[in-house]
């Protein structure tokens, strides 16, 4: 489960802020977002690999995929990458995710990276506009964690 | 002519009648009850000039500085995060759905950017 050191990591307030973000656009938006904040494994530390292993979490989402946003935040890497699939691409274009990819990382340069994330699914959840709202996910868990491979 | 010397003379007047009081024989003194009362000692002076300011500097410098301290989980873009990944709104076996993904022949949108 999430484990906390002392000096990084998010704390339980800006879990739960993100948390309610998240559960707040998929309801208010019917937009399927999902956010992983946390560093990626890669062989090579460029963006290339970077976009493929984020690529390779968004097929992770299976059925959801087709119409899910996922915002991948490696604050130890410093980068952040969103993919979209097909369906959620016409509701959020690449040029709405590059200007949201701006703000984001002007946030995270100034430490705060809670408030980035949420602002940034906030203009997702604006470019998306309104739409029927999804269910609840099952996990009822503010965040899962990934556990190291 | 006749207006200036009256104002002049008026104000002049109203002058010496405000202050008159001062060139009284003694006008507040001693005798009048106003004791000025002992110096305090040194150690006293002391610590009501030096180190009661100290002191209150202190107290507000702590109250900025606490909440802060508080919040340590503050983010440094310069720092190694170690902390496990978290996924919200992620699959239910976040480790398994990786593990078996698929990638197919997709065309995924989006962008990206480092910090």
């Amino acid at each position: 489960m999430t484990q906390h050191n002392r000096d990084d990591g998010l704390s339980v307030s800006q879990q739960e802020r993100i948390a309610h973000a998240v559960s707040l656009f998929r309801k208010q938006n019917g937009l399927d977002v999902s956010v992983l904040v946390g560093d990626l494994e890669l062989a090579t530390a460029d963006a290339a690999s970077f976009r493929a292993g984020a690529e390779k979490l968004h097929a992770a989402l299976g059925d959801r995929a087709q119409g899910a946003v996922l915002v991948v935040v490696a604050p130890g890497q410093r980068r952040v990458e969103i993919v979209t699939g097909p369906a959620a691409r016409r509701r959020v274009p690449d040029r709405v995710a590059g200007l949201v990819v701006l703000s984001m990382i002007t946030a995270f340069r100034g430490g705060d990276l809670a408030g980035g994330i949420i602002d940034g699914l906030r203009q997702i959840a604006q470019s998306a506009g309104a739409g029927p709202a999804l269910p609840e996910l099952e996990s009822a868990e503010p965040g899962t964690a990934l556990a190291h491979h | 002519m006749r207006r200036l010397a009256t104002v002049g003379l008026t104000s002049l007047l109203l002058t010496a009648l405000t202050c008159w009081p001062a060139f009284a024989d003694d006008p507040v003194g001693r005798k009048e009850g106003a004791d000025p009362g002992t110096a305090p000692d040194p150690l006293t002076m002391l610590l009501l000039y030096v180190a009661l300011p100290l002191a209150a500097v202190a107290l507000i410098a702590t109250v900025v500085w606490l909440p802060g301290a508080i919040r340590a989980n503050r983010y440094r873009p310069n720092r190694p995060w170690t902390a496990v990944p978290v996924w919200f709104a992620g699959p239910a076996n976040p480790v398994a759905a990786v593990q078996s993904a698929e990638l197919g022949d997709v065309v995924r949108g989006g962008a990206g950017g480092d910090w």
